[in-house]
């Protein structure tokens, strides 16, 4: 159906389809900014959807003129009737704010859009509250979009009756705002609606009415109006904000009239006690011909004769009285959750079982659900579905499930699914070939979070994973690697404990993003196995050529037994070759010493002549290249060799 | 003649929903065929007429001379036809055929936007032997078939009668589209559905008793439509007074309006059968809520509440209803809410096989099934809604007669604006006046008589007020909607 009733003219540039998807665009991007924050996907999408309607014009290369008229817009030439609720709404505002034309730059993206759908929305919203600044909110727009508003001696302002029905309704809800929070019943809401609905649209009149000022003072005629009414519509607000503590039963409207008048009397308008006679009179009005609250029989029976006490309408049943007691007792809770993540698994699982569905969907529903956290009672539930259904479920859609399931937990409570884990292996230690890889990313990601104790309750189930069952799943344990790299900025690994040395040999070896190398260097950089070798890893950066298979060498060689010479040497080399290479301020580091030192344990042909040339090398002919520690300390380890050499049978490589 | 309108606007949605979704001799399309041009024969000779107008009007329905707002809410297939073929009505002869008929729904099922002209549009149907349906220039046009409407005249019980119509077509389209989609393995358009929410919550605020005023008009069809669109709304206004953010109500309006989008999905024998459904006939039934919520988890940018909701609205708190699901499983808030409002409103509608409760019956068969409902938000809709809904019309014992605008301090006591004074004299929209029964005494003035759908009027305050109970022996498992386990 088409929302958007539309004339067109001959000479339209771009096309009728085209104009008429652009403007009801632009009337649902409205709509959506009113609903939704500016970066919501929502948001997003129907920007860019209006964005694309914009490529005719891109193509022409023209811009696009928006005018509001009575009714409708002109866009193009074409006259479009705001037919549609969005459309009607973007009209309603556009006029409220008195702007008459919007012209659209062929560059406008949907970012400009999102902008000025958003600002839009700020404008009136400021515009209610009296403190909406044209200047101001047009240099705030973005350069594609250009606004004007009427002058204030245009025929349309001069012909309007007052204010058009959806401009008074946002007043109107703007001045009951405070009533929101409250649990007031209907008719006094109803009251309260009525009395500031007139009094906006009597206001809205006086003002209309009163002498223009001189057209070379543009706007201010509408401004002034603008003014008066922004006055009104707060003194309202504030009289119901007083009313509510006083009273949140009966509205007396005369009452209501007098708190009003003094809260206007107040608000230092230079207009108000003006406006406040006028109003007086008027209120009279409306209160006798607009807020009749009895039918013209019953005021005309009134007249004729007295009820009687005694006079009584149908008796209350019981039933009614029951569920009226009911009903009076009932509060409804400050906060109702409307999703639940667990209903939504407890679905997901009923329906899968029977024909397996598209898990990427699935996952993220599931993540919708828990995009706020989880309670504890959501957390009990899913904690113990889990548990019940991970032994019987597919190893691909247990991962799909647990990884949203996983970061709800983490944000709910940061220990609180590496817990779970534990529980779940406790009670079936057999769940243990599923759930491996979870444990793996607890116990990875999460040291920092969790106590020592969980921490090493997690590190004793990982040194259970055979090895066999760790090599037969590279592809879930990349996938976990992957997700711990995505969850955090700056992510740092556990500790590399002697008991997953195994684990990590794996994981060093999987293809994935060289900060992974680098997190697991670290990891050892920090805690470095006790074999003379690992001097090398202090000194080598993950990003070295070979510094990948020195450390899965170094860690094969601890869990084999074997090739230690091997890693010796290949660690002897690598020292030399670092230090060879340093800078020469850096010579000067206390790790220099250290590594010099730690040369003696390794086993290199290289050593020995190394060694010789911190001793010994000079630059110019009283220099040394290197400073006299390390000279000392060069000295000392080449007498170890030597001495190691000669102990072994003087066995010279 | 307007009488006979609003079944043959029915039998042409019917027609052509049917065209196009499955093929033209489909036995839907010739079935409403040949009770469109029976029913056109019979209007027609009991008029001794020899053509029928059927006028469309800034996308209203008008016949001699008046908008009939009920076939107006259900015409959108009509009023599409209409202005596509550039006219401002069509002439049905009396010697019109069904095969006539049908030739026309296909050509109108073929056509997605506006043909040249209406010479074009006139030509096109003759050369598909379309012989007795003339097609009649726009309203203001010379030539114009019909007789002179006064649009902005009529006394209406609706504000902004033309915003409100518009309204309730982009929903009742919204949920056919999604229907007919999802019949045709289709995705749902969520994005269309989530569009006519979110204009909703943020155009009408305040109006929604307008809105059920008008959803209150007879159904076509299989209920369906009609219904979602009424749980909807229900939803929504109970969701909008507990406080829901309009984020919330846009998700439940959504929800509401797809909770039924499996019944697109049960073989048609069974969806349009009148009578009551046998024991393997219900079988099938009850297999329309898993139909909907795989439908929607199949459908890209669906949300869990929709899902929720189309897969949980028929179970119980009490872990009974249908389908099975683990005994663990929570229901949600929104789930709760659909289920809820689904049970009011199938109560308190008139089906062939079962007449209208009214809601304080309704609310004694809810209050009675002690564990089927979510108790936060069935007294919030009994909070909300009261024993006179919103919208729905009423009479009063001073004989006049009003439509309720909310409820009040009591669930009996609504604030009413009159429409029509004792004497039958209507009230101009301006001129109706508001009457708070919460400020007069039951002994001035209650309600006797309560219309929920604008043409079954309900007695009340005899058997209610009596504490009689009798009219409300319906059980829910009667209804077709909750079945125990």
């Amino acid at each position: 159906m088409d929302h958007v009733q539309s004339v067109h003219e001959p000479n339209a540039v771009f096309g009728p389809d085209a104009t008429r998807l652009i403007l009801e665009g632009l009337g649902r991007l409205f709509v959506a900014c009113t609903i939704y924050p500016e970066s919501h996907p929502r948001v997003v999408d129907v920007s860019v959807t209006v964005a694309e309607a914009f490529d005719s014009i891109r193509e022409a290369g023209e811009d696009l003129e928006l005018l509001v008229c009575e009714g409708g817009f002109k866009l193009d030439g074409e006259f479009l009737e705001a037919a549609s609720g969005p459309s009607s709404r973007l009209h309603s505002n556009l006029d409220g704010l008195a702007l008459q034309r919007v012209l659209l730059r062929p560059q406008v993206s949907a970012e400009d859009l999102r902008r000025f759908a958003s600002s839009l929305q700020d404008a009136v919203q400021a515009s209610v509250r009296g403190n909406w600044s044209l200047r101001e909110w047009s240099s705030l727009l973005p350069e594609t979009i250009e606004v004007e508003q009427t002058d204030c001696g245009t025929p349309d302002l001069e012909q309007s009756e007052g204010l058009d029905r959806n401009t008074r309704r946002r007043l109107v809800h703007e001045a009951l705002h405070p009533l929101r929070s409250q649990n007031l019943p209907s008719t006094v809401q109803h009251r309260l609606e009525l009395f500031a609905s007139r009094m906006i649209e009597t206001t809205s009149r006086l003002s209309k009415d009163r002498k223009r000022p001189p057209r070379s003072q543009k706007n201010a005629a509408y401004l002034d109006r603008e003014d008066l009414i922004a006055v009104t519509v707060m003194s309202l607000r504030r009289m119901i904000e007083n009313q509510l503590i006083e009273s949140n039963e009966v509205i007396d409207f005369d009452e209501m009239f007098q708190s009003f008048a003094l809260i206007l009397s107040q608000s230092g308008h230079f207009q108000a006690d003006a406006l406040i006679t006028q109003l007086r009179t008027s209120a009279e009005d409306i209160m006798l011909e607009n807020f009749r609250v009895e039918s013209p029989v019953l005021v005309k029976r009134r007249r004729k004769e007295s009820v009687s006490d005694g006079q009584r309408g149908p008796a209350v049943e019981p039933f009614l009285d029951k569920l009226q007691a009911k009903v009076d007792q009932f509060r409804v809770p400050d906060r109702i959750p409307l999703r639940s993540a667990a209903e939504f698994f407890a679905i997901w699982l009923e329906m899968n079982a029977r024909k397996p569905l598209e898990l990427a969907h699935a996952q993220s529903c599931l993540a919708k659900c828990m995009e706020d956290g989880l309670c504890e009672r959501e957390m009990e539930l899913l904690s113990r579905a889990l548990w019940t259904y991970s032994a019987s479920m597919d190893a691909e859609v247990l991962d799909t499930v647990l990884h949203p399931i996983s970061r709800a937990f983490r944000k709910s409570r940061s220990d609180s699914f590496a817990r779970w884990l534990l529980y779940a292996l406790s009670q079936d230690p057999e769940l243990l070939d599923r759930l491996w890889v979870h444990v793996v990313r607890e116990y990875m990601l999460g040291f920092e979070e969790h106590d020592e104790s969980l921490q090493s309750q997690l590190e004793v189930a990982l040194g259970s994973v055979s090895p066999k069952l760790l090599s037969g799943a590279v592809d879930r344990l990349r996938a976990v690697v992957q997700d711990l790299l995505e969850a955090k900025e700056q992510p740092r690994l556990a500790p590399p404990t002697p008991r997953l040395y195994p684990l990590y040999h794996i994981v060093l070896g999987l293809p994935a993003r060289p900060i992974l190398r680098q997190c697991i260097f670290e990891a050892f950089q920090r805690h470095p196995p006790s074999t003379a070798a690992s001097a090398a890893l202090t000194v080598l950066h993950a990003n070295d050529p070979g510094a990948r298979r020195f450390l899965m060498d170094l860690l094969r060689s601890i869990l084999t037994g074997k090739g230690s010479s091997q890693v010796k040497n290949r660690a002897a080399k690598t020292l030399i070759w670092k230090l060879r290479n340093i800078e020469a301020e850096q010579r000067e580091a206390p790790w220099v010493l250290g590594v010099i030192r730690s040369l003696v344990e390794l086993d290199s042909s290289d050593t020995e002549r190394f060694l010789k040339d911190v001793r010994k090398e000079k630059k110019g002919f009283f220099s040394y290249v290197w400073p006299a520690a390390s000279r000392r300390q060069a000295t000392l380890s080449l007498q170890q060799v030597r001495a190691r050499q000669q102990s072994s049978g003087g066995d010279k490589r | 003649m307007s009488h006979a309108v609003a079944p043959l606007i029915n039998l042409f949605t019917v027609g052509m929903t049917f065209s196009s979704i499955y093929f033209r001799e489909h036995p839907r399309v010739i079935e409403a065929a040949d009770e469109f041009v029976r029913r056109l024969r019979l209007a027609l000779g009991n008029e001794g007429q020899e053509e029928l107008f059927l006028g469309v009007v800034r996308g209203r329905i008008v016949a001699d001379g008046e908008t009939l707002v009920g076939p107006s809410l259900i015409a959108r297939r009509y009023v599409d036809c209409v202005e596509h073929l550039q006219c401002g009505g069509m002439l049905f002869h009396r010697e019109l055929l069904p095969g006539e008929l049908i030739d026309l729904f296909a050509v109108c099922s073929d056509l997605h936007s506006k043909v040249r002209d209406r010479r074009y549009a006139a030509d096109l149907l003759q050369a598909q032997g379309v012989r007795h349906i003339r097609l009649s220039p726009c309203y203001g046009e010379p030539g114009w078939q019909g007789q002179d409407v006064e649009l902005d005249e009529e006394p209406s019980t609706v504000n902004d009668l033309e915003t409100m119509i518009q309204f309730y077509q982009s929903l009742q389209a919204t949920v056919e589209d999604s229907h007919e989609r999802a019949m045709r393995g289709q995705d749902v358009n969520m994005n269309t559905a989530r569009t006519v929410v979110e204009s909703m919550v943020t155009s009408i605020e305040s109006d929604y008793q307008d809105l059920l005023n008008l959803s209150r008009y007879p159904d076509y069809d299989n209920y369906t439509i009609g219904h979602s669109v009424r749980v909807s709304l229900f939803a929504m206004l109970v969701g909008q007074k507990i406080g829901l953010s309009p984020i919330e109500l846009v998700e439940i309006g959504t929800a509401g309006l797809l909770h039924d989008i499996g019944k697109s999905k049960i073989p048609q024998e069974i969806l349009f059968k009148t009578a009551r459904l046998d024991k393997d006939e219900l079988y099938v039934m009850r297999k329309h809520p898993h139909y909907g919520g795989e439908i929607l988890l199949e459908t890209e940018d669906s949300s869990p509440t929709s899902i929720g909701a189309a897969f949980g609205h028929h179970l119980r708190q009490d872990g009974k209803g249908y389908p099975k699901i683990p005994k663990w499983a929570p229901i949600s808030a929104v789930t709760s809410l659909i289920q809820v409002c689904d049970v009011f409103e199938a109560l308190t509608a008139v089906r062939p096989y079962k007449p209208s409760l009214t809601p304080a019956q309704s609310y004694h068969i809810m209050m009675k099934d002690s564990g089927a409902f979510d108790r936060t938000m069935l007294f919030s809709l009994v909070k909300v809604l009261g024993l006179y809904p919103p919208g729905s019309r009423v009479k009063l014992s001073t004989g006049e007669e009003g439509v309720v605008c909310s409820t009040g301090l009591r669930l009996d006591r609504p604030l009413v604006r009159i429409t029509q004074s004792n004497e039958g004299v209507a009230f101009a929209r301006n001129d109706q006046p508001l009457l708070d029964l919460g400020f007069c005494s039951p002994g001035e003035v209650h309600v006797t008589e309560l219309s929920l759908d604008g043409e079954n009027r309900m007695t009340v305050g005899s058997d209610e007020a009596s504490g009689d109970m009798r009219g409300a022996r319906v059980d829910l498992s009667s209804l077709q909607i909750q079945p125990c386990r």
